[in-house]
């Protein structure tokens, strides 16, 4: 940073780990006491901790099906497909219409974007502008209203197109800046989604060369290899898939936990771990109350004893009354063995049992002490 | 630290992409279903409208399908998933704003259902004490209208880091900057948001 950053900033970065011992020494001296430091170090790992809870939105009910739904008229087009290279009549079809009124509103949205009124254009095509642009009329008759409405219709339109038109412009230039050679994209059919609500129909655009640009850098490219799947391939029957998915019930025992080993030593700082994995995901959530910051020591020892893997950003132990969010993954046979640990360490409430996916159990947890 | 789980997940990734690739259709269904809460929910903190983000991540997931042959496993498939979900809002916001729109939905609201029924959106970890459990739920609340109110330029990078749980590499080659702007920014981005709140908190208003 070519300027001293502000406390906050430096704040946060102290929290990082990115601070030299000058710095902090320095930030240490602004605060004029260790007091004021920590409380407000306190108060930034607060926020962070609340950040890190609003992860984990589940997709409303009902998104996969209508993703799946919309996608299922769609052909699936592999790299170097001989299928990449066609497009059907029924595509012309659907896109000359759209070319048209493309150009239509291109023309316009040249028209509408001077200064000065062109003289060579009819007051009907002048009007149809969009309407922010349009000053009002004190007669505000029908037929200027009605132009109006139609101007703002076809600005919604352009300003998609447009939209549309920047974000291929934005893919294809990274494509070009990785040297990757233009692809032929058949364009499908637009799909029948059934989506709910929608503000306006729009036309597919056209995925060219998008979302390779940035990650296409070598050629061990898995684009390589697939042949295209049959468009009209069964998308299948969910249930195996959600299988793998599925949370397992765990044994909600209220058996003695198991001894915690001791004797692990409290890391006394309050870096936050490298967030290297994706927060909540799929995880169980629940609450755990503990009385002290020994307690949530104990536990932490206990839990890497055990070989399961701990995230967490919040308060650290050394505080007398804290607040921590804990990401818990231990293999998914040991789902149960952590639920009794927890309901041994503290007073724990479970939103659930911890998600097994992938062989692991997961459980996303907010730990409070001392209050 | 969670290295041998992402691991996991980044190869299991790899695999139903290939799968895809290879004509498995089902593999595609596979990894909606498991990355829609993912696109959801960073859709939901960038665009600040559960049915905007709804609308996004629809979007996203097909565009995926339609272009998941073009990505060659070079990177992460979530960074990738990460990037075109960014760039897409990110056309949404400009589009909106160009239509001088905004959608009042609160982040608090219930949502409507498949049904037409409304879903209670869900507190947080429900607690032992129902007034902790209202203090923390106000807090969040707080923390969720502040950063809809942010600069899109920081929330987009508090979201990947603070809240998506993403690396500084990670966010690095999703936004193109590199390891020292994305520290610089994010740095910023938390200072900017707990100004915010403290603001907020004094009772000030911008």
């Amino acid at each position: 940073m070519d300027e001293t950053p502000g406390i906050d900033e430096r704040l946060s970065a102290l929290l990082d780990g990115d601070l030299s011992e000058a710095e902090i020494a320095a930030l240490e001296a602004e605060f004029g006491s260790a007091d004021e430091l920590a409380a407000e170090r306190a108060s930034m790992e607060a926020m962070l901790g609340d950040l890190s809870s609003l992860g984990g939105a589940q997709a409303p009910v009902g998104l996969a099906d209508r993703v799946l739904a919309a996608v299922a008229e769609e052909p699936l087009v592999a790299a170097n497909s001989p299928a990449s290279n066609v497009v059907s009549m029924a595509s012309w079809r659907r896109i000359v219409p759209f070319a048209a009124a493309a150009l239509v509103l291109l023309s316009l949205g040249v028209l509408s974007t001077r200064g000065e009124p062109d003289p060579n254009v009819p007051p009907a095509l002048a009007q149809l502008r969009p309407a922010a642009d349009v000053a009002p009329s004190p007669t505000g008759s029908v037929a200027s209203d009605g132009l109006a409405d139609a101007g703002d219709e076809l600005s919604a339109l352009r300003d998609r197109l447009e939209s549309e038109a920047a974000e291929r412009d934005d893919l294809a230039t990274g494509r070009e800046l990785l040297g990757a050679p233009p692809t032929e994209v058949a364009v499908g059919q637009v799909p029948a989604s059934p989506r709910r609500s929608r503000p306006a129909p729009k036309p597919e655009p056209e995925p060219e060369g998008v979302f390779v640009a940035e990650f296409e850098q070598g050629s061990d490219g898995v684009a390589d290899g697939g042949d295209a799947p049959a468009a009209d391939a069964d998308l299948g029957d969910p249930s195996a898939d959600e299988a793998e998915e599925a949370p397992r019930p765990a044994a909600r025992s209220r058996a003695a936990a198991p001894a915690i080993a001791s004797g692990f030593a409290p890391e006394g700082e309050t870096k936050l771990e490298e967030v290297s994995f994706h927060a909540n995901e799929g995880a169980a959530r629940g609450m755990l109350a503990l009385p002290d910051g020994d307690a949530v020591r104990r536990l932490e020892a206990g839990i890497k004893s055990r070989g399961w893997r701990l995230q967490r950003s919040g308060n650290t132990p050394d505080k007398a009354a804290g607040e921590a969010q804990w990401l818990i993954d231990a293999p998914a046979s040991d789902a149960d063995e952590l639920a009794r640990a927890l309901q041994g360490a503290g007073r724990y409430v479970a939103g659930g049992p911890p998600a097994i996916s992938n062989g692991r159990a997961r459980l996303s947890l907010r730990v409070r002490w001392g209050n | 630290m969670f290295v041998e789980a992402k691991e996991l997940e980044a190869a299991e990734d790899s695999r139903l992409v290939q799968e895809f690739l290879d004509g498995d259709t089902r593999a595609f269904e596979a990894l909606v279903r498991r990355h829609q809460n993912r696109v959801y929910g960073f859709s939901l903190r960038l665009l600040g409208s559960p049915s905007l983000a709804e609308e996004a991540a629809q979007d996203v997931l097909v565009k995926v399908y339609k272009n998941l042959h073009r990505f060659r496993g070079e990177s992460k498939f979530t960074t990738w998933l990460y990037r075109v979900t960014l760039n897409h809002c990110r056309n949404v916001q400009a589009y909106r704003a160009r239509r001088h729109e905004k959608r009042h939905d609160s982040l608090d609201a219930g949502r409507e259902d498949d049904e037409g029924g409304v879903q209670k959106r869900e507190l947080p970890d429900g607690g032992p004490d129902a007034e902790d459990t209202l203090l923390t739920t106000e807090r969040l609340r707080l923390v969720q209208e502040e950063l809809a109110r942010l600069d899109p330029l920081w929330r987009e990078i508090l979201v990947l880091r603070d809240v998506e749980g993403m690396s500084y590499d990670e966010i690095g080659t999703a936004l193109e900057l590199s390891p020292g702007t994305v520290k610089s920014r994010i740095h910023r981005a938390r200072a900017q948001l707990k100004g915010r709140l403290d603001r907020r908190l004094r009772g000030e208003r911008d």
